[in-house]
């Protein structure tokens, strides 16, 4: 089992960035009834989404996300030493998208910086990676983490088309000596690999006369019992790595799949409702990005009083699935702001 | 599967109604998959949802495709001793 403690490093802040443009299920849907449409919502919880008209990519939201955090925590650009990407909607092949974030930031050649091929699960992942990182010399990491999953659903598809919003974020994660330790528990799947892919674009498959290739697909049952299989362990285990209970856990901070299976989840585990913050029904499910954004938009609602621990929860395209428990103090910065159009500098062939 | 959470099939029918937002009296053993509109995929997820939650029955996905009738769910209880009757 994939089962990691890493001591001595902090979060000094969390930025999150959405689309300001608002898809609200009831009123703007079309091409479904009325009353299939109210089922929809009731169930996903997906009153309203973030969503991109196309032109605003998860290098946009992450990149708007990182500069709010540095300018908020004063960090000069010469000072990070790691740039990560977690996403599934980059804007090339090649180069890694976190190349061109690196580029717009201006910061130095001294940092590394590479994309991490992750969804849903991405968050705990990354910022494994990230503190891994800050451990081994790389003093301070920004993590982006960025999805828009809207972009790539079909509109005639009901099962996914009026759940997912877009959003990015930047964690920006420093070495503090004396931390308390932090606790990963990282698993995969690959059986399940075709729950939710998109079978048409990548080498296997670059081109396709079907349009619906190019799209989501999802297997909502298969993902159903993927959840409920992994997910209760997954926290009971992480829980026993750290010596901790339920009670000692301020949050849980569950990736917004949907609501139905958020609190399908939380009942099975026995997790109070104000340990287990909901933010779906303003944003959809944003894929990985969501657990950020829960943090930004939910746990951080109102500033923190005091140091709060949060077990941080990803589950499913991969099928992939981590838990991380992690601190977050009162001072760390927070912000969230959304953005009206691309701010990445575009790509302009030569003639 | 502890007894105390077995139901009976009168029980059970009465859940699948309320699953499937029916009146009682369409939900019977012989009625098909087809002539139950809440029988979708939303319908599905609230009968996995369920039977884990009461019985703590994890449905096979690929049978749960091929089922036809009702009489096929009231199965999965059977094949679990979740039906006290059955």
């Amino acid at each position: 089992m994939s089962q990691s403690v890493i001591d001595g490093c902090r979060i000094a802040g969390i930025a999150t960035a959405t689309p300001s443009h608002v898809f609200n299920n009831t009123r703007d849907a079309t091409g479904f009834e009325k009353a299939e449409i109210r089922k929809i919502v009731a169930m996903a919880g997906v009153k309203q989404r973030h969503v991109s008209d196309g032109s605003i990519c998860s290098s946009d939201l992450c990149l708007a996300a990182a500069g709010d955090l540095l300018e908020k925590l004063q960090w000069p650009r010469d000072s990070i030493d790691g740039l990560i990407l977690v996403t599934q909607t980059p804007d090339y092949f090649l180069p890694s998208t976190s190349c061109l974030i690196h580029r717009d930031l201006k910061l130095a050649p001294h940092c590394a910086s590479f994309d991490i091929g992750l969804g849903c699960s991405g968050y705990p992942y990354g910022l494994w990676m990230a503190a891994m990182m800050a451990n081994n010399g790389l003093k301070r990491v920004l993590l982006l983490h960025g999805e828009t999953p809207s972009v790539f659903t079909s509109p005639q598809d009901r099962a996914t088309y009026l759940l997912f919003g877009d959003a990015g974020s930047a964690t920006a994660i420093e070495q503090q000596p004396g931390a308390a330790p932090w606790y990963f528990n990282l698993q995969t799947d690959g059986s399940g690999f075709d729950d939710l892919i998109i079978p048409a674009g990548g080498f296997r498959q670059r081109f396709s006369d079907d349009r619906r290739q190019y799209y989501l697909h999802m297997n909502g049952t298969d993902l159903f019992n993927f959840t409920i299989k992994r997910v209760p362990p997954l926290i009971a285990d992480t829980l026993s790595m750290a010596g901790l209970a339920v009670d000692d856990v301020d949050h849980f901070v569950f990736h917004q799949s949907n609501q139905f299976m958020m609190k399908h989840l939380a009942k099975k585990c026995k997790l109070p409702a104000e340990k287990t913050p909901l933010i779906i029904g303003e944003f959809g499910n944003s894929g990985g990005p969501s657990v950020p954004l829960t943090i930004t938009r939910g746990v951080c609602a109102e500033p923190l009083s005091q140091r709060r621990k949060m077990m941080l929860l990803g589950y499913g395209v991969g099928l992939s699935w981590g838990a991380g428990l992690v601190d977050l103090d009162p001072d760390a910065a927070i912000c969230h702001r959304e953005l009206e159009g691309p701010c990445l500098t575009p790509y302009e062939p030569e003639e | 599967m502890s007894i105390e959470t077995a139901i009976s099939t009168e029980d059970a029918l009465s859940m699948l109604a309320e699953i499937f937002e029916e009146p009682r009296e369409n939900i019977a053993p012989d009625i098909k998959r087809e002539d139950i509109e809440g029988w979708d995929s939303l319908g599905e997820l609230s009968i996995m949802a369920e039977f884990d939650e009461r019985f703590g029955i994890t449905i096979d996905t690929e049978a749960l495709d091929n089922f036809a009738i009702v009489d096929d769910l009231l199965q999965v209880l059977k094949d679990n001793q979740a039906l006290s009757d059955g």
